[in-house]
């Protein structure tokens, strides 16, 4: 079963239907929202909000564009509402040479996929968060620049930009903290 | 602005990410399809007629349910009382349509009685 047919199905009242959208894109939502709230509580009321949102809003579901890239739009847009931030403000210019120092953590071997996660979730949160939520959705789940365009509300050649910039000052904070061979990257 | 990118950065860039993707919580689907479920249960109570389109139907059915109920006593009554004759006369399609009137307005005035309190 494709999911337009999901979506007829919970149209026309078969509520439990909708069970299958929740579980396939919770996680990236989740995601989605901590990128723009900032902690795991906000993000999960903001996913509560949006998929109730999604629900009562399903017959406007228009089948030529994705489900998950209708519903990341409307986690986006809650999120931004809740949490009353501007994403597109202008570059916070990150300190690299301030980063948290992390090479106390053992800098002879390549670090263990937890402390790698941990770098990673560090170096995301210090980044503006327009940015790190655009290497989200780029690289987490394969969203081509148009998706991403869509979901946003930015224009095509604005996220190829940002990603531009993003992709350099992750590159950027990941060396001031670790050597790109203990994460793995190089 | 050129960016020279290499499949492998992009894989490796990629992985990073994934392994940075955050997990909902179990009880988070049940919240949200608890909520889902509710919000159906409170639309389904509603019934699918408004009030206004009820009170419009019960009017006119009281009404004009009356009023043919009055005609076929006068049907019968004529029938009954003058014979076949006098159902075809001038005479009595006058009155079926004297009587046909005045429900109408009788109907019309009940309309505008509730169009003027809605406004008010």
């Amino acid at each position: 079963m494709n999911e337009n047919q999901r979506v007829q199905q919970v149209l026309s009242g078969n509520t439990s239907a909708f069970a299958y959208f929740v579980e396939t894109y919770q996680d990236m939502a989740i995601t989605i929202a901590y990128r723009i709230c900032g902690n795991m509580q906000d993000a999960e009321d903001v996913v509560q909000e949006s998929y109730v949102k999604a629900y009562r809003n399903l017959h406007t579901f228009r089948s030529e564009s994705k489900f998950s890239t209708w519903l990341y739009r409307i986690v986006y847009n809650t999120a931004v509402t809740h949490s009353k931030t501007r994403i597109w403000s202008g570059m916070n210019e990150i300190e690299i040479e301030h980063a948290t120092d992390l090479t106390d953590q053992g800098a002879d071997a390549r670090l263990t996929e937890r402390e790698r996660k941990g770098v990673v979730m560090d170096v995301l949160e210090r980044m503006p968060i327009g940015d790190a939520l655009l290497l989200t959705l780029y690289y987490m789940e394969d969203h081509p620049v148009k998706e991403i365009a869509s979901i946003t509300g930015l224009n095509e050649p604005n996220v190829k930009v940002k990603l531009f910039r993003a992709r350099k000052m992750f590159k950027e904070l990941m060396t001031a903290t670790y050597s790109m061979e203990e994460i793995g990257y190089d | 602005m050129k960016e020279i990118r290499t499949e492998t950065e992009d894989k490796q860039l990629r992985e990073l990410m994934r392994s940075a993707a955050k997990k909902a919580p179990e009880n988070l689907q049940y919240r949200i399809m608890h909520q889902i479920e509710a919000e159906h249960a409170l639309t389904c109570k509603k019934t699918p007629l408004t009030k206004k389109s009820i009170s419009l139907l019960r009017d006119l059915g009281n009404i004009f349910g009356a009023m043919y109920i009055l005609l076929a006593a006068i049907v019968g009554g004529a029938y009954l009382l003058l014979g076949e004759a006098f159902l075809q006369s001038p005479k009595f399609w006058g009155t079926v349509v004297l009587v046909s009137l005045i429900f109408s307005i009788f109907w019309l005035i009940t309309r505008l009685d509730n169009y003027l309190r809605e406004r008010r």
